[in-house]
């Protein structure tokens, strides 16, 4: 009834299997460099947004919402196309010349620059979350500012943060596919390509569905247990 | 329980229309038999190949194969005698064989190299169009041939299984040592764009499409085509697999007009003095088009 | 210059907009619909309802929106062996996809009622029916507008991933004229602004709105 042969070996036989694996672990390795990057990025952007300076709030915001309000494509399309010509040409053609893979290069900025919005969004609601009184106990105890949010706020609001953290990192994870429209082969795009030598895309599609489910089922079995572990006692579990 | 009820609805309404859906589809019925009864036939074209499929200054979808995809919606209104809706379908290299393999589009008429490869998945018509592969450099580049490109970054776009495979058998076999880094691009205008901007040092690809992307460029005398046919090209429409009513009605249609003069025609309209680029017929095209002229 | 190349190809660019407020409103009706009735499906005491409701609102929020947009344009046509065609796989993707967000909004949304408020309406001799339609559901819907506003934005932006699939929405058409003019930097700032100022915008109205309202002070 099906007119088709399926042939679930391209997912293993050589040279597809290799290549698949290689997709997969692009997927993984650009991920984990944005959400790297974007955490960094995103915890300076929300204490800024927290900070008593006017200037450093503007900036703050302006950040958050415009890299939030534009759509990760756009900007994947931005770095990639638009950025390079962007800069002196000496450095240009270095870029061009020197840097292997210069589209996840691209890709990985464009992720990490996207994604870091939304973290500082999750970090200043988990700054907000943490009661006045430990603002007020840390500074009275004659802590710099920049030691009690080292110390006391930080921490903190990091532990509320982390369930909504984890699901900003599986939105990274699963934004990276995006990347393969730059010629990125991660494993949607290696899916992609598998078929176009193949034929058999709906072999190597079902597979890259399932790395993506397993990846999700993981992290967030991982992340269930390790947030038991950082609950704050007497905050309000999350409901799975 | 009320909200039970609800979904159970809901998903009783859902299971029966993907049911009906399902069984509405006819198996086994001859696109020719589609296009009869529906009064449409959809055509696959390329958006970024100039001059074969490709957008205009004012934003309009022209080209060669669209001449041909016309050639062919005129002859599917003789043959039924009622007017046939011609809808373009965009298709890049990338998904060309999988939307004629899963009947979105009834024919790719899209510079698609015949390939054994291909043909387990699809069906092809007989050959229109006949190139091979050189490579596009800026004009004064030390990139001569094959062998100079070890070591540089190459651009091939990632649908083009033939390209890549040939630009890989060059590298195995020894004639560009050490290899040159591939760079994919999602479509040759891409491709191009990686190009001017430096990103790679060559492009590699069918004369035909080099030739539409330099005749495009905004200085067309910056850019050169250098190196000899890695590998011959020959184009056909593609069509879907096990469809003989469907193909023989094409291949007709182009014996047809390799016959009577109408695909000289268009080829001079497009590639002849004056076309959007001069690419004059090879003496091997030539006789591929005689060969093909089989006939009544 | 820079206004040149926008100003000349305006009407070709601004002409897939369209083609995206129509991909967006038909997203964001269907997924909000078939959301409500996932969400109510989660909050089901039947077993297998939630099972099965929970297992898909999982699944698809698992996946990252471009692979089911394939799915529905390349595959999904030949397992049932009849073509969707671009338009009609992107709009079933984004629904099917969207109603998973939707659809823990909802949740959420019902959820945040509290139960007195039932028992409440309960007591006072109102049918189940009419508890969820003047208690429970005015409720939910406030609580979930602010949720509701950001999700459509993040629909808004999605309907950007059509672009794969070739269907002339505003974004392909400035990739397209990229290609031929080479102004990538004035093209996709171009690009951004246009987005960003529907964005922002639209999240500007609903906060304004919801201050009006009186809803959440901080």
């Amino acid at each position: 009834m099906l007119n088709y042969d399926f042939d679930w070996s391209v997912l293993w036989r050589e040279p597809y299997g290799r290549m698949f694996v290689d997709g997969i672990r692009t997927t993984v390795c650009l991920s984990l460099a944005s959400w790297t990057i974007a955490v960094l990025i995103g915890l300076f952007i929300a204490v800024c947004r927290m900070a008593p300076s006017r200037t450093a709030r503007l900036l703050g915001t302006a950040y958050v919402e415009i890299f939030r309000n534009v759509p990760l494509l756009v900007q994947i399309f931005f770095w990639y196309f638009a950025v390079p010509s962007l800069l002196p040409r000496d450095m240009e053609l270095w870029l061009y010349r020197r840097v292997t893979n210069l589209a996840a290069c691209a890709g990985a900025v464009s992720l990490a620059v996207y994604t870091a919005s939304r973290v500082a969004e999750v970090f200043r609601s988990g700054l907000l979350a943490v009661p006045q009184g430990q603002y007020r106990a840390a500074f009275s105890t004659g802590l710099s500012r920049a030691a009690a949010y080292r110390h006391v706020i930080l921490p903190y609001a990091f532990r509320i943060s982390l369930p909504l953290l984890t699901t900003e990192f599986l939105t990274c994870f699963k934004n990276s596919a995006l990347t393969m429209t730059i010629g990125v082969m991660e494993a949607t795009g290696m899916a992609n390509y598998i078929d176009s030598f193949t034929f058999h895309g709906l072999e190597t599609t079902t597979a890259a569905s399932f790395v993506y489910l397993g990846t999700s089922a993981a992290v967030i079995l991982a992340m269930t247990c390790i947030e038991k572990k950082m609950r704050i006692p007497g905050m309000i579990r999350r409901k799975a | 329980m009320l909200l039970g009820r609800c979904f159970r609805w809901s998903l009783w309404v859902l299971a029966w229309t993907c049911f009906f859906g399902m069984m509405e589809t006819a198996r086994g019925e001859s696109a020719l038999d589609r296009i009869e009864k529906t009064g449409r036939v959809n055509i696959g074209h390329r958006e970024g190949a100039v001059p074969f499929g490709y957008i205009a200054e004012k934003g309009e979808w022209v080209g060669f194969d669209m001449d041909l995809g016309a050639e062919l919606v005129k002859a599917l209104e003789t043959r039924f005698g009622k007017k046939i809706e011609y809808v373009k379908v965009p298709m890049n290299p990338k998904n060309r064989i999988p939307l004629v393999a899963n009947k979105t589009i009834d024919t790719g008429i899209g510079s698609t190299t015949i390939t054994l490869e291909r043909e387990e998945a699809v069906d092809f018509s007989l050959p229109y169009f006949l190139t091979g592969t050189k490579l596009l450099v800026p004009k004064g580049s030390p990139i001569r041939s094959y062998p100079d490109l070890s070591g540089k970054k190459v651009g091939v776009g990632s649908g083009s299984s033939a390209n890549i495979k040939g630009l890989r058998k060059a590298m195995d076999s020894g004639l560009i040592d050490p290899p040159c880094e591939m760079v994919l691009f999602e479509d040759h205008t891409k491709g191009f764009l990686g190009l001017q901007q430096g990103k790679i040092d060559a492009y590699f690809t069918d004369e035909a499409m080099l030739a539409g992307m330099r005749a495009k460029a905004q200085k067309p005398e910056e850019w050169e085509i250098v190196g000899g046919f890695l590998t011959y090209e020959p184009y056909g429409f593609i069509l879907p697999k096990d469809d003989s009513k469907w193909r023989d009605f094409v291949n007709a249609t182009l014996i047809r007009m390799f016959k009577d003069g109408s695909f000289e025609k268009i080829y001079d309209k497009w590639f002849g003095p004056g076309g959007q680029l001069v690419l004059p017929m090879t003496e091997e095209y030539r006789i591929m088009l005689k060969v093909l002229s089989f006939p009544d | 210059m820079a206004d040149h190349v926008i100003l000349k190809n305006l009407q070709f660019m601004l002409g897939g907009l369209a083609l995206t407020f129509e991909l967006a409103v038909i997203a964001l009706a269907g997924g909000l619909l078939w959301g409500t009735i996932l969400g109510m499906g989660r909050l089901s005491s039947i077993r297998w309802i939630y099972l099965a409701t929970s297992i898909y609102v999982h699944f698809f929020r698992s996946q990252p929106l471009i692979l089911v947009i394939f799915w529905f344009y390349f595959l999904v046509p030949i397992l049932v062996g009849k073509p969707l065609g671009a338009f009609a796989s992107a709009i079933i993707a984004f629904v099917l996809f969207e109603a998973a967000y939707f659809a823990e909004i909802v949740r959420g949304g019902v959820q945040s009622v509290p139960g007195g408020q039932v028992l409440a309406a309960r007591a006072s001799g109102l049918s189940y029916f009419q508890v969820q339609r003047h208690v429970v559901l005015p409720q939910a819907l406030r609580n979930m507008v602010p949720a509701l506003a950001t999700q459509s934005v993040v629909l808004f932006q999605d309907t950007s991933l059509a672009y794969v699939i070739g269907l002339r929405e505003f974004l392909r058409r400035v990739n397209l004229v990229d290609s031929r003019e080479v102004r990538s930097v004035e093209l996709y700032l171009f690009a951004a602004a246009v987005y960003f100022i529907f964005c922002f915008g639209w999240s500007l109205a609903n906060r304004r709105l919801e201050r009006n309202r009186g809803g959440n002070s901080c």
